[in-house]
């Protein structure tokens, strides 16, 4: 190091940091001291165990994807229903039970008897709903996990004119991040 | 030992340690708090990421999961300082401008006068501002290497682990920040505002 740079390190050697002040102290003093009463930020989300979801299954909410869900379901449901063999699904009126799930029954031929559900021929209800599960996304950002349980429910007619209900179950996950303070 | 005996041997050690922390803070405090000063845009930050660093201290040696002596408690503290300073600045980008651009405007007009960095010394108020004012000036990779050198007395070796950089790093920007120190105080003292 040269002379100039010695001469610069030498003036700064001559001051002398601020003095903590008194009261700053004490409360430096306070906190450690009490340092069981803070709680470092990475401590205050609690994890809870980890949920193994199945590859695919963790989605966001998708308005058109549930409904063309439903609609196939309703399509599918009006060719069963009217191809003379009902052994593979199960027709649910008022008090009947629900239908075999969706991929049992993906139509290969009639697709020209299909009738397009309506409006007003299908519903949705959510029957359960539980958020206490708090997981991680790709970047370790906290994510609180909700699952929502619906019931799908087609009203259908067949062609003997009477109506059915068909009820398809169907889970969404919605990931809703955790707000950090 | 009976209840009695370990209540007061509990109670000792804890006095013991409170003096001890009080103590080592009139030692040591004004140079982490210059520390956290040249990190941070403000005195409040600065205390705030100060104490962080502390508490954390705190918790470990009360825990026992501390790894080292009394004589690794300043690197510790260096380099914990450093993180807390970063992980608020994170946090206040999101405040926005307005509140940094009051703070600096602050600082400007006083000439740091407000929240001085340094006590005045035999080279006086004048020279005092000045050079802190440089220092404020200097990149920041190059004023924290100075700070935690001249002030903190950090080896370079110290000063290369809490910046996570190598030891020749901290070296080459210590002298290139005494170097750009030295242009800014020469051109102050040719306009003849610095009586050096």
């Amino acid at each position: 190091m040269d002379e100039e740079l010695r001469a610069i390190e030498d003036q700064l050697e001559q001051l002398s940091p601020a003095a903590m002040p008194d009261d700053m102290l004490a409360r430096m003093e306070q906190a450690m001291e009490r340092w069981q009463e803070t709680v470092p930020v990475e401590e205050k989300i609690v994890a809870f165990e980890p949920v193994k979801l199945e590859k695919g299954r963790m989605r966001f909410f998708n308005t058109w994807a549930s409904a063309a869900a439903v609609a196939l379901i309703a399509a599918t449901s009006y060719i069963v229903f009217n191809s003379g063999t009902t052994t593979e699904s199960t027709i649910v009126n008022q008090d009947g039970p629900i239908v075999d799930p969706i991929t049992q029954l993906v139509p290969t031929q009639n697709i020209q008897n299909v009738v397009p559900a309506s409006n007003s021929q299908f519903g949705t209800q959510v029957k359960r709903a539980s958020n206490d599960v708090i997981t991680y996304d790709a970047k370790g950002r906290p994510m609180r996990l909700m699952q929502v349980e619906f019931e799908d429910e087609v009203t259908i007619r067949g062609r003997d004119g009477k109506i059915y209900k068909v009820k398809q179950p169907r889970i969404e996950y919605y990931a809703v991040p955790v707000e950090i303070h | 030992m009976d209840e009695d005996q370990e209540n007061m041997t509990s109670v000792t050690a804890q006095l013991k340690t409170e003096m001890t922390w009080r103590a080592w803070l009139k030692e040591h405090g004004s140079k982490l708090l210059l520390f956290a000063r040249q990190q941070t845009r403000s005195i409040a930050d600065a205390e705030d990421v100060l104490q962080d660093a502390l508490v954390k201290l705190a918790r470990k040696v009360a825990e026992n999961s501390f790894d080292g002596g009394q004589q690794s408690w300043l690197p510790y503290l260096y380099t914990s300082i450093r993180r807390c300073a970063i992980d608020l600045g994170r946090k206040s980008d999101r405040r926005g401008k307005r509140e940094e651009k009051v703070e600096m405007e602050r600082q400007y007009e006083t000439g740091g006068k407000f929240d001085p960095w340094f006590d005045s010394d035999a080279a006086g108020e004048e020279s005092r501002g000045y050079i802190e004012q440089g220092l404020k000036e200097l990149p920041e990779k190059f004023s924290e290497v100075i700070v935690m050198k001249v002030w903190g007395e950090r080896t370079f070796a110290e000063i290369g682990e809490a910046l996570n950089i190598s030891q020749n790093t901290a070296a080459s920007r210590y002298r290139y920040g005494l170097e750009a120190l030295r242009k800014q105080l020469a051109q102050v003292r040719n306009e003849g505002n610095l009586s050096l």
